[in-house]
């Protein structure tokens, strides 16, 4: 879960700003994000996961806001390839979420994706989200962030961009096929210290397509179930063939936490 | 109405699949999990000969949610809040087996899972993420270890039969749908069945699986060609009571041979939308191998 507001989080050299997400909560709350070079997957794709990054923004961003004053943590994100984008500067994804339910013990987010200037659907998400009675630690939002409009906010800082690859810049290390490990630096921590949700999603993204060692394949469907926060590390993400099909079943656990399973995800790869 | 703690109402569902729920964990540690098994019989049979998929949602619904419930004790009770799936193969060999363990359990929530398999192996894999809450009642009191036992229910044993009319081969030539009371909705757009008793849930509200397999239907019914859903994320976000309830899909997008769907799901009489669910629709049966992962 991410906090999508003012204050001391993200850091000064962030995953976020390097993403130069921006953001605004108004009737609906919309989140952009340049479809930056570096967001490439091997086919020049805007990767799976950098969308799963945003939506998890914004969806963090409204859940809270939908469930003040308690606190939210993300429970599960589905997010499911429409359209591939090409990884290029000059084109801008736009995601717009709504809430679908703000219960007692549930927030429910709908959030598509677009892309700009040249329109059409490139992704759809839905998470969930479990309402939690707040805690001391837990961020204070500020009055214009609750009932109010708010002005497009940014989260880029002077100079921040991504200068290579995704992978490269979340530290992923690549241990084999299949298998992906994360440490935790403050590069990919959300406002909790634990890894970042759209970090994770990136993580089970790629030790999904690395299955194939041809390199053809694409995550296009993504589902995690958040189980635990991630704060030890490293993160390691293991994915496998569950049958004979095309179903990947990816488990992330905290290496520095016991080998606590921090999400399971479920992934469909296709040569989109 | 509640009738969680009363184990011989809201089962319905349960007894027409025939699945017989056994805890086999090792319950006094404080582990949760259970295992089913399910003799398909023709009633629950689709029109590619596997097992329909509403019927496998709905016992992936059942089993998880039983897993869920026992995990919540004795804290509360559950309701299926999301309910994620995807289906490995089409055709079923012989008994399915199914297994559900306990991924976490929180004090508002608990996620569980479900993986099916039979004679050839993984049939489908499901996650469902459930909310913990206190039944009017109070909190059910189980017998551990645990079990659900219901024989198979002859397949027109007293039910309706809403679309003998039907034309439509998507809701009409599966036997459960028949049972579900599933009909192309009176717009001619979607899918809807009417709220009976047998449909309900111990909670008293239209049983998860259920909706999933009007979810199921409705995916289907909005694509042309389509042969089945090979997976489904469902949102559960009120319950259904009322009735007529229909779900409308939308195709969104498309990549090879499969469609991306959203399904929404209203309680007419209530006037709400009480689910959603992003489903990938496959327009043909694959035949697949091992050296044929990606479709």
């Amino acid at each position: 879960m991410t906090l999508t507001g003012p204050g001391d989080y993200p850091p000064p050299h962030h995953m976020l700003r390097d993403l130069r997400i921006e953001f605004e909560h108004a009737d609906e709350s919309r989140v952009w994000m340049p479809a930056q070079r570096h967001l490439a997957d091997a086919r020049g794709h805007v990767r799976l996961g950098a969308l799963a990054t945003m939506v998890d923004v914004i969806g963090g961003g409204l859940a809270a806001l939908a469930a003040a004053p308690g606190w939210i943590a993300t429970a599960d994100l589905s997010v499911h390839a429409l359209n591939p984008v090409i990884a290029d500067d000059r084109t801008t994804l736009v995601a717009n979420a709504r809430v679908l339910r703000a219960g007692r013990t549930t927030v429910v987010i709908e959030c598509s994706i677009e892309s700009e200037p040249a329109g059409g659907a490139v992704a759809l998400a839905t998470m969930t989200f479990s309402v939690l009675e707040r805690r001391a630690s837990n961020p204070v939002l500020t009055t214009p962030q609750i009932g109010g409009r708010s002005e497009r906010q940014t989260m880029a800082s002077n100079g921040s961009t991504l200068r290579r690859p995704l992978l490269d810049a979340l530290g992923v290390q690549r241990p084999g096929p299949g298998v992906g490990e994360l440490h935790l630096t403050p590069y990919v921590v959300n406002s909790l210290g634990s890894v970042q949700g759209g970090a994770l999603a990136t993580l089970a993204e790629y030790a999904a397509e690395t299955l194939d060692e041809a390199g053809a394949s694409a995550t296009v469907d993504l589902q995690l179930a958040y189980l635990a926060l991630a704060k030890g590390g490293p993160i390691r993400a293991t994915a496998s063939f569950a049958g004979a099909g095309d179903v990947v079943r990816v488990e992330i656990i905290d290496a520095g936490h016991a080998l606590r399973t921090t999400t399971v995800a479920l992934a469909r790869l296709g040569r989109r | 109405m509640t009738y969680v703690n009363d184990p011989s109402t809201g089962r319905s569902v349960a007894r027409y699949v025939g699945m017989n729920l056994i805890e086999v964990g090792d319950w006094q540690r404080g582990e949760v999990v259970l295992e089913a098994t399910v003799s398909p019989r023709t009633h629950l049979a689709g029109s590619h000969g596997g097992l329909v998929t509403g019927a496998l949602l709905t016992m992936c619904d059942n089993v998880a949610g039983f897993c869920a419930g026992l995990a919540a004790l004795p804290h509360g009770w559950v309701v299926s809040t999301s309910l994620m799936i995807r289906r490995a193969r089409w055709q079923s060999v012989g008994d399915v087996r199914f297994r559900s363990g306990v991924l976490r359990a929180g004090r508002s929530s608990v996620v569980t899972d479900a993986v099916a398999r039979d004679e050839k192996g993984l049939l489908a894999i499901a996650t469902l993420t459930s909310a913990v809450l206190v039944p009017k009642g109070g909190v059910p009191v189980w017998e551990r270890p645990a079990r659900l036992v219901h024989d198979a229910q002859p397949p027109d044993g007293g039910q309706r039969d809403h679309d003998r009319d039907n034309k439509r081969s998507d809701a009409g030539a599966d036997h459960f749908y028949r049972w579900l009371g599933i009909r192309p909705a009176p717009t001619g757009v979607g899918v809807e069945l009417d709220v009976f008793d047998g449909l309900r849930n111990p909670w008293g509200i239209v049983h998860g699986g259920v909706t999933a397999s009007l979810i199921d239907s409705a995916a289907r019914a909005a694509v042309p060609g389509a042969s089945g859903v090979v997976d489904a994320t469902v949102h559960f976000l009120a319950p259904s009571r009322a009735g007529p309830v229909r779900a409308v899909g939308v195709p969104l997008g498309e990549r090879r041979s499969e469609v991306v769907v959203k399904v929404v799901v209203s309680d007419l009489g209530a006037d709400r939308v009480v689910a959603i669910a992003i489903v990938g629709v496959q327009r043909e049966v694959p035949a697949v191998s091992a050296s044929d992962r990606f479709p």
